[in-house]
Formats: C-alpha cells, structure tokens, sequence
C-alpha cells in the first residue's frame, strides 16, 4: 500500500515540476532549414547558407508580466547593444499566445546583419517561462527567409 | 617652280587639316588640331606660298574659310553617320539619389529595367550604378527609376554637340581630300626631296584623319547611348556598430541576442 502512495507521490511530484517548468518547447522548423536540435528547451535550425534559428526557453519571476519583459528585451537591445530597431510588432501564436515581434540591424563580425526576436511569456504559479525565437542571417539573406521564419515563429508552444 | 608649287599645296594641306574653315575655336577635344593650325602657320611663313599657290587650290581654301561655320557644315557633303539637317545631336547624361527600403532589390530591378530597354550596366561601385541605355529610353528609364523609391537629388545634363559633330566630320573630310591631292602630287613629283616632303605630309595627314576618326566614333557612342548613374540609399537606418554592453539585470536576457546566436550556436 505504502509503495502505491509513493509511486503516486512520484508521479505527481513530476507532474507538478513539468507543469512548473512550463513543459515541451515546440515549433515547426521551416522546410529549408536543418534541425541540429530538437530538445525540452532549445531547438536549433540552420539554413544551408548558415542563417541561424534558435529557440529556447527560460524562467523568471513569476510576477514580471509579457509587457515588462517585451520592454526589458527591447531596451537591453537598443540602450546597451546599439542594436537599431527596424520594425517592432504584436504577434499571436497559432495557439493564441500574445508575442512581440522585433526586427533589428546590427553589425557583427564586421558585416551588416539582420536579426528577428520574437518573445512569448507563459504564466506560471512559480514562475514564468519566457519563450525567445532567434533568427539571424546577414543582411543580403535576411529578407529570403523572413516569411517562412514568421511562420515558424507563429507555431512555437 | 614645282618646289614652289609642292611647298604652296603643303601649305594649304596643313591650313585644311588644321581647321581653317573659319570654325571658331571649340572647347576640349578640338583645342589640339587649333593648335596644329598654329604651328602650320609658322611652317607655312617659311615657304614661299603668295604667289606660287596655283589659283584653282587658293581659291578652294577662300571659298570654304569664308564661310560661316554653321553655313559651312550645311553647305559640306554630309559624312556618313551624320546627322539629318536640322537634327540636334545631344549627349544625356544623368545623376540621382533614391532612397530605397530594399538596396539589394532597388537595385537588381533597375538593372532589369535598363536592360529590357537595351542598356547595359557600365560600372557599379557598391551601391551606385552606371548605366547606358539607348538616348531614346534615356526618359523612358528616369520615369522607371521613380517607381523604384524617392529621389533625393537629381540632376540631367542635355550637351548639345552637333556642331562639334559636324565640324568634326568636316575636317575628316577635308583632311581625306587633302590627302588624296597630295597622293596625286607625289605621283608628279621629279625629285626625290619632294617626294620626302609630300610622304611626310601624306603620312601626318593619315594619323591626324585617323585620330579625328576615333573621336567621331567616341562622339557618336555618346549620342546614341545616354548614361544614367544612380546612387541608392537604404532607408533603413545604418548599421551601428556593436558596443561592448552593460549586462543587463535579468540572466535570460544576458543569454539572447545577435553575439550569442552566433558564437554560442
């Protein structure tokens, strides 16, 4: 009897911290792309010319809302990387999740690039988890993917 | 009296090849056969030539330096590829600024533009074009270019250079009919310092027509082709360069962006 509570027990228990790690990252790498990884919190895909994807997953304080991380990513960016915003965006997931959209211009390894961050943030009881989709490519690359990244991005859950 | 008589036609052969066809001095390309007309003036004051020259030749040489330029050109046999009387010959040329949201793909379809209307691209210098386009697209092309962005600046040169065509084509002309007298002079020459001399002549004459030859071809190039440079401007704001950051408060977000999408890949 004793061992039937505690394989319960268990099992709740693990329920409860994947439901508190905000479970499976998930999205739907575009056609043209290689995915290099595919796990619980991070899924990597790369184009053959080596635009890069990236998505992951992380926690914070539960009591930072979608609005105050949006601003915080977007601030970090511009005030402390010199990144210049090109377009800024709201987005909604196919599963109806609330997203912002931000298109930068930047210069890394001495060339011109282009780089696409969009962040979803998940309510926890705990804490949040914070979704960040990453796409960068040079600047000459960039717009030939862009449409398809979107639409990736629009199936991450 | 043959001496005399070489040394008169000699005479006459520089003044024809050297533009004494009353053409008043034009600008850039023309200043070196004026200048030739100089030094055949001082050649020509050594020989003996007022009254050795035979009539009929002095009297072509005051019938075509009497006239005005303009006149002269009409009145001239037209060369071949000259222009129809009344035609004016003008070389386009053009500069813009156009601002672009997209550089790579204003300019790969200003390419296509240029080239559905027979032009070729010249030069491009990162993102400033040179075009050639036929002169009779030459307006067709600017209009194309509008659709392509906003333009900054512009400025469309129209250099009108018929004259300098047909003075051009004038003293081929002369130069070749000059030099077919002196072919003909040397066939009657008796001594062999004659001959030398009219060879000499013939020969100079040769390069100088070939010479003004090139530059008619070069003329011609330009009229029928316009040029249309092009320099493009992102609108998009220039790339800053990234500076070393502050770390943000917050571990995720020291964990994103550019730099670490591509060293931590």
């Amino acid at each position: 009897m004793s061992s039937k509570i505690f394989k319960l027990t268990v099992l709740l228990l693990l329920s409860a911290a994947a439901s508190l790690l905000g479970g499976c990252l998930s999205m739907q790498v575009p056609e043209k792309f290689l995915t290099l990884e595919d796990g619980w919190f991070e899924i990597k895909a790369i184009t053959p010319d080596e635009a890069q994807l990236w998505a992951r997953s992380f926690s914070g304080p539960s009591d930072g809302a979608f609005p105050f991380w949006g601003e915080a990513l977007k601030s970090d960016f511009i005030q402390n990387r010199g990144y210049a915003l090109i377009e800024e965006r709201q987005v909604k997931s196919q599963s109806g999740q609330e997203g912002l959209e931000l298109l930068f211009e930047v210069t890394a390894q001495g060339q011109a690039h282009r780089y696409l961050a969009v962040l979803y943030v998940y309510d926890g009881w705990l804490w949040d988890t914070i979704v960040v989709g990453e796409f960068v490519a040079p600047k000459s690359l960039f717009d030939g993917y862009l449409s398809s990244v979107r639409q990736a991005y629009a199936t991450i859950d | 009296m043959a001496t005399k008589m070489i040394s008169a036609f000699l005479l006459a052969a520089w003044s024809l090849a050297a533009g004494c066809l009353a053409v008043p001095e034009p600008e850039g390309v023309d200043r070196f056969l004026f200048e030739q007309a100089g030094e055949g003036a001082v050649r020509g004051a050594e020989a003996e030539t007022a009254e050795a020259a035979p009539g009929q030749q002095r009297g072509a040489l005051l019938t075509s330096s009497g006239k005005e330029p303009a006149t002269a050109a009409e009145s001239a046999p037209q060369p071949a590829g000259a222009p129809d009387a009344g035609k004016r010959l003008i070389v386009y040329t053009a500069t813009f600024g156009l601002l672009v949201a997209n550089l790579e793909d204003a300019v790969e379809n200003f390419m296509k533009k240029a080239e559905a209307l027979g032009g070729y691209l010249q030069s491009r210098d990162n993102a400033s074009l040179t075009v050639r386009v036929p002169a009779a697209q030459f307006k067709k092309l600017l209009d194309d270019l509008k659709t392509l962005g906003i333009i900054t600046e512009q400025s469309i040169n129209a250099l009108d250079v018929t004259r300098q065509f047909m003075d051009l084509s004038l003293r081929i002309e002369t130069a070749e009919k000059a030099r077919q007298r002196l072919l003909a002079l040397l066939e009657r020459a008796d001594k062999v310092e004659d001959a030398l001399k009219i060879e000499q002549e013939v020969r100079r004459l040769t390069e100088e027509i070939e010479r003004m030859k090139g530059e008619l071809k070069l003329l011609s190039e330009q009229i029928a082709f316009s040029t249309v440079t092009v320099r493009f401007l992102s609108s998009a704001p220039p790339p800053v360069p990234v500076r070393k950051r502050a770390r943000s408060r917050f571990t995720w977000i020291n964990r994103v962006g550019v730099e670490h999408v591509l060293e931590d890949f």
